[in-house]
């Protein structure tokens, strides 16, 4: 079982990489992970010599009280907020499709029959589906950290301390966590829709109804507004319907659960800043314990989703 | 080659799908060395039977055993002693004829994989495209790559569903010789759904008719053809059992 395991879990992640959407979406993303480190850089150096010019003019104008450095007391990995909208709009995009295809191309080209011809068991075959989506998608994740950190040396004045590299490492873990259960669905409904389209539709509307219907019905805000990772605390507003979706729905709220998380580990707010790693995770447990139980649930629906897939009923072959 | 021994056998084989009936009461024998073609028009239960016999599908009564393994009590132990093709499969076309050869060899449980694919390109005279992607493939080339996976791990039983469908007449006819080698010099018992009986008559031993889930006709091809003397080609001896079955 291991080396059928083994086979499987390599022939995904070769067949995942030559495949042309998935590395359009894959080049987007981490050329979104540079611009963003990028973005904080050129932010930071023309804010700076704004600044500079300003103080400049004020000495000249003969002003005593200069006002402080802005950049003093943001943290550095404040530059890296906008990952939080990549991993929306762009991570979990990714993750669907390659969910949705670690499925959907063996029933297509019907290469489910032949494996199914060799002495494979069916939970074999899953689980190295699961385990190589898994594999290929922690990799992008470690890809992404190493070019955040890479590209924040480049940044004066803007080097991460050790407590704020192990943040962004755990930033991106849990956004590992975020994107997998979106891969998840993907393929879940890669397995039970007679459809590809359906296979595919079916993934975007729940990744919509998560990044943007259900954090609005919470809050009662724009969902576009919501996306941006500078918010301070979203307020909930104050009539009877959103307080009751606010308080029935939030904690359940994937999408909100991860922003707190991600917030708090990319210091966005001043509370969250210099706390020490246990602290931020200890304050997030509940959201952690969320992510958590959402991959399993995924993770399982598929699982025994595949077990009950007929291979040669499948109408997708008409 | 032809012994005495069933390797498939099936009893009061039945598949339904919701109120219809697939195959209905097949009793089946194919012998050890044998290369059978399992004839009948569309929609007669030949890929249903197939399917039940690689063990990718269960009957919804009756038995069948492969090689002596029962398809669905003992399905692994069926699938280590069978290779399959099924019609129109594409394989996965971003990677090379070796890529795709190694992970099914794999899946088999083939120790030396370098070995065995070699070995098997060099049966089927298919060289220098090891490292070619299947997508530049023509549909000939890909049924020898499906022929190669399975054969990889050296089963005892061929299963090849319509294995000439949208094959060019050269296509058809490296494939036939392929069957006969493998047969011949492989000693590979073979089953194989066809429409074509012209190509039954050219590859087959032994000959099954099904017709609307019935089996209504077994026999040897030389049997078959001393039987009906009168008919000068299968075709004719084809259609005069349709003919009879439907009265």
């Amino acid at each position: 079982m291991a080396k059928q395991l083994s086979a499987i879990v390599a022939n995904e992640l070769r067949v995942l990489i030559r495949e042309r959407t998935f590395i359009l979406l894959l080049g987007v993303f981490l050329l979104m992970t540079l611009f963003s480190s990028y973005i904080g850089w050129t932010t930071k150096t023309t804010i700076l010599a704004i600044y500079k010019a300003s103080v400049l003019s004020l000495q000249h104008a003969g002003v005593t009280q200069i006002p402080p450095n802005p950049f003093i007391g943001i943290p550095a990995l404040a530059i890296f907020r906008n990952m939080i909208i990549y991993i929306f709009l762009i991570g979990s995009l990714m993750a669907i499709v390659m969910g949705h295809r670690a499925f959907i191309r063996e029933r297509k080209s019907r290469v489910i029959q032949l494996i199914f011809s060799k002495p494979v068991e069916k939970k074999t075959f899953i689980l190295g589906k699961i385990i190589g989506i898994t594999i290929a998608l922690f990799s992008i994740v470690l890809i992404t950290f190493l070019i955040s950190v890479i590209s924040s040396y480049f940044i004066p004045h803007q080097q991460l301390s050790l407590l704020e590299t192990e943040k962004l490492a755990l930033f991106y873990f849990v956004s590992f966590f975020y994107m997998l259960i979106f891969a998840m669905i993907g393929l879940w409904a890669a397995i039970v829709f007679d459809t590809e389209s359906l296979a595919l539709l079916v993934p975007v509307i729940v990744w919509i109804a998560v990044t943007f219907i259900f954090p609005e019905l919470t809050t009662g805000q724009n969902p576009v507004a919501l996306l941006n990772p500078t918010n301070i605390a979203v307020v909930t507003p104050t009539g009877p319907f959103f307080t009751l979706m606010h308080t029935a729905l939030a904690p359940i709220s994937i999408e909100q659960q991860y922003t707190a998380l991600a917030q708090s580990l990319l210091e966005t707010q001043k509370q969250f800043q210099s706390l020490p790693l246990s602290t931020t995770i200890i304050k997030n447990a509940s959201s952690v314990l969320l992510l958590l139980l959402y991959y399993l649930l995924v993770m399982v629906l598929s699982f025994y989703a595949f077990v009950r897939y007929a291979v040669t009923n499948d109408k997708i072959y008409e | 080659m032809n012994t005495n021994n069933p390797v498939i056998e099936t009893k009061s084989l039945s598949h339904s799908y919701n109120s219809h009936n697939a195959l209905d009461n097949l009793d089946l024998e194919v012998y050890e060395g044998e290369i059978f073609g399992f004839l009948g028009h569309n929609g007669a239960g030949k890929t249903t039977t197939i399917n039940i016999l690689t063990t990718l599908m269960q009957p919804s009564s009756g038995t069948a055993t492969v090689a002596g393994y029962d398809t669905v009590k003992q399905s692994m132990q069926v699938r280590q002693q069978i290779g399959y093709l099924p019609e129109n499969v594409t394989f996965y076309n971003n990677l090379t004829a070796f890529e795709n050869l190694s992970f099914f060899a794999r899946l088999s449980g083939v120790h030396d994989v370098r070995k065995h694919i070699e070995e098997v390109l060099d049966f089927l005279d298919f060289h220098g495209i090891e490292n070619k992607k299947l997508g530049e493939f023509s549909k000939g080339m890909r049924q020898r790559i499906g022929i190669a996976q399975a054969i990889i791990h050296e089963p005892k039983i061929l299963f090849l569903d319509e294995p000439t469908s949208g094959l060019d007449p050269l296509g058809i006819k490296n494939l036939r010789e392929i069957i006969i080698r493998l047969n011949k010099e492989k000693h590979l018992t073979i089953f194989m759904n066809t429409h074509l009986l012209s190509e039954v008559a050219k590859t087959c031993t032994s000959i099954g008719v099904l017709n609307h889930g019935k089996l209504i006709y077994k026999d040897t091809l030389d049997n078959t053809l001393r039987r009906f003397p009168s008919e000068v080609s299968l075709e004719e001896i084809y259609v005069q059992m349709e003919i009879k079955s439907a009265w």
